[in-house]
């Protein structure tokens, strides 16, 4: 058997790191190859290209940044499009991640939006569903602050509090200021949280491995 | 009145030759070998051809040459002999001419069991934006009341070695669908010999080069070919991508009693000339290269494995260079590769020079369906900037 495909797009850098440090963590790491796409719109836009090279196993991990159901949309559309053609692609987000069995030519295919496949959100979510039950009480102490910064000096747009928030979170650490995806090993993360472990599984499932 | 100098008319030709203008613009191929139906929709001037071993890299290249060559039966039993093909029954007879019936047949039928009956082979192309279609077949011999059809009787009465036998006749048809004009030939596997109802068809000049390198006498052919061209300058420099000192090649003699013409080069600051092969299997593989893109003037030039022999730190300029001879001399490229050095090496030269119209063509079998998928050079830039994995 020729050694098999594995291929997990992402939208940036960041989700990157975290989600290597994450297969790291579970000992899966090195039989997938993680490729930062730089955005959505790049995602949508070489798609076809992707799928035509790929003919094992293609994931993806998207941001649900606004609403979740456009999203899901624009990336649906793009795969039922008859220049890349699955079929049975379901209308919703599916809980566990969704998995489309390889059709044809086609490379078996999975999506992930970020945080779980419910909540609007990226990356800074899912890290937040990490944190360790131990340093809740930490968290709770960030959100105050980063509430209740003085509207002149809070810079950042609301849709970004969350990233203030981990960042912030990060920088209370015994190693202040460590990148998000280095830190996800670290002990004030859990890399065995549920969310962690549904994410784990999804991937397993879908690039079949033990 | 004004004179024209060479360089201007190539100049107008060339600027003149848009991509549309390639002499094989799409490609349908039904029967040969492991493809029952394969489409490319469009091809490039140079193109790569990539994907897993036993996905019929070599048998696309085959199919493309046999298509261009019109069906040339010579061209045909060279495929067979190439693969071994023309041997398998030795044993059993020592009558060449019955070793090529049984296998020709491996050439059309699939390998499939159950396609058992499509026994046709049809390759039908954009040849210089006209739809031409090659048909290989075994024609009916007898007609449903038991009579010879007209073609069974013309050939057992120019030939004593007739036979009925299923695939002792091959019929070749080349039709050019706008015009309606066609080529006809029957080839009698018996005693190798064509019939000829109908030839008019002018052939394009076309090369291959095969995995092993060219002889020396191959080479001495195209050689000549070039000279009489005076394209032996597209050699040279393919030749200095090597080695910058190489002024000049030649084809010496050795007193050695072998009546071979060797190929030398001439060094800068080297008062006598060296043998070639002194230089690396690579240097006798640019040579071939180089020699046979010059004498595919207007025409196609097919290499398997163009990566064998070459280090892969020279394959970018290797690349370059096809890419600009191509495009000189309106030559078409089909090339097939194992390496992802190639790959991302022509990847690379596609998107640099502007000008070019590379196409990268990816064969994947899915059980017994064999699918060509393409990248032209917007989805090339994609591939080398995210560094996408084609092979």
């Amino acid at each position: 058997m020729a050694i098999q495909k594995r291929v997990l797009l992402v939208e940036g850098i960041n989700d990157l790191h975290v989600i290597k440090n994450l297969l790291i963590a579970h000992g899966i790491e090195g039989q997938i190859e993680i490729r930062d796409k730089q955005g959505i719109s790049n995602i949508l836009a070489t798609l076809k290209t992707e799928v035509d090279a790929n003919q094992d196993f293609l994931g993806i991990v998207v941001d649900a940044n606004s609403s979740l159901d456009s999203r899901w949309q624009s990336l649906i559309d793009r795969l039922k499009d008859k220049e890349i053609g699955y079929a049975k692609v379901p209308a919703e987000p599916v809980e566990n991640g969704l998995i489309l069995k390889g059709q044809g030519f086609l490379p078996k295919l999975g999506i992930w939006v970020m945080p779980n496949n419910k909540l609007v959100g990226k990356i800074e979510n899912f890290i937040r569903l990490l944190v360790a039950e131990e340093k809740e009480n930490l968290w709770l102490i960030v959100e105050k602050v980063v509430s209740e910064i003085p509207a002149e000096e809070k810079l950042f747009a609301d849709k970004d509090i969350i990233k203030a928030q981990v960042h912030t979170f990060l920088a209370w650490q015994d190693e202040p200021g460590r990148p998000m995806g280095e830190s996800i090993t670290r002990r004030y993360f859990q890399t065995d949280a549920p969310e962690a472990l549904n994410f784990v599984e999804w991937i397993r499932k879908l690039f079949e491995l033990a | 009145m004004p004179t024209t100098t060479v360089e201007e008319i190539e100049k107008v030709e060339t600027s003149k030759s848009k991509k549309s203008e390639l002499l094989l613009d799409s490609l349908e191929i039904k029967g040969y070998r492991c493809f029952k139906h394969l489409t490319i929709e469009k091809l490039g001037r140079v193109n790569l051809i990539v994907g897993k071993n036993n996905v019929g890299k070599t048998a696309l290249l085959e199919a493309i040459s046999i298509y261009i060559n019109r069906g040339n039966v010579q061209n045909l039993i060279h495929f067979l002999e190439t693969r071994n093909e023309a041997q398998r029954s030795i044993e059993q007879s020592s009558n060449r001419s019955v070793l090529i019936d049984l296998s020709f047949k491996t050439l059309f039928t699939s390998n499939s069991e159950t396609s058992h009956n499509t026994k046709d082979l049809s390759i039908k192309g954009n040849v210089n934006t006209n739809a031409e279609t090659l048909l290989l077949s075994f024609p009916e011999l007898r007609s449903k009341d038991g009579k010879l059809t007209d073609i069974a009787r013309k050939l057992s009465e120019t030939s004593k070695m007739f036979s009925e036998d299923e695939g002792a006749v091959i019929e070749i048809k080349y039709i050019k669908e706008k015009s309606g004009e066609f080529d006809l030939e029957y080839y009698n596997v018996l005693n190798n010999s064509l019939f000829v109802e109908k030839k008019k068809l002018v052939n394009f000049p076309n090369v291959f080069i095969k995995v092993e390198s060219l002889r020396n006498n191959e080479l001495l052919i195209l050689w000549d070919d070039t000279n009489k061209n005076n394209l032996i300058e597209y050699a040279i420099n393919a030749m200095q991508l090597l080695k910058g000192s190489i002024k000049d090649i030649s084809f010496i003699g050795v007193p050695s009693g072998s009546n071979n013409l060797i190929p030398h080069v001439g060094i800068v600051g080297k008062p006598t000339k060296l043998p070639l092969r002194r230089f690396g299997d690579g240097m006798t593989r640019l040579l071939g290269l180089s020699l046979a893109l010059s004498s595919c003037r207007n025409g196609i030039l097919f290499i398997d494995e163009i990566e064998t022999g070459l280090h892969y730190s020279i394959l970018p300029d290797v690349w370059k260079l096809i890419f600009k001879t191509a495009r000189d001399l309106n030559v078409q490229v089909f090339a097939t590769t194992h390496s992802y050095d190639c790959i991302e090496a022509f990847a690379q030269a596609a998107i640099d020079d502007e000008k070019s119209d590379g196409m990268l063509i990816r064969l994947a079998r899915k059980d017994e369906q064999i699918k060509a998928f393409t990248f032209d050079e917007k989805q090339l830039e994609t591939i080398t900037k995210e560094h996408i994995e084609v092979r």
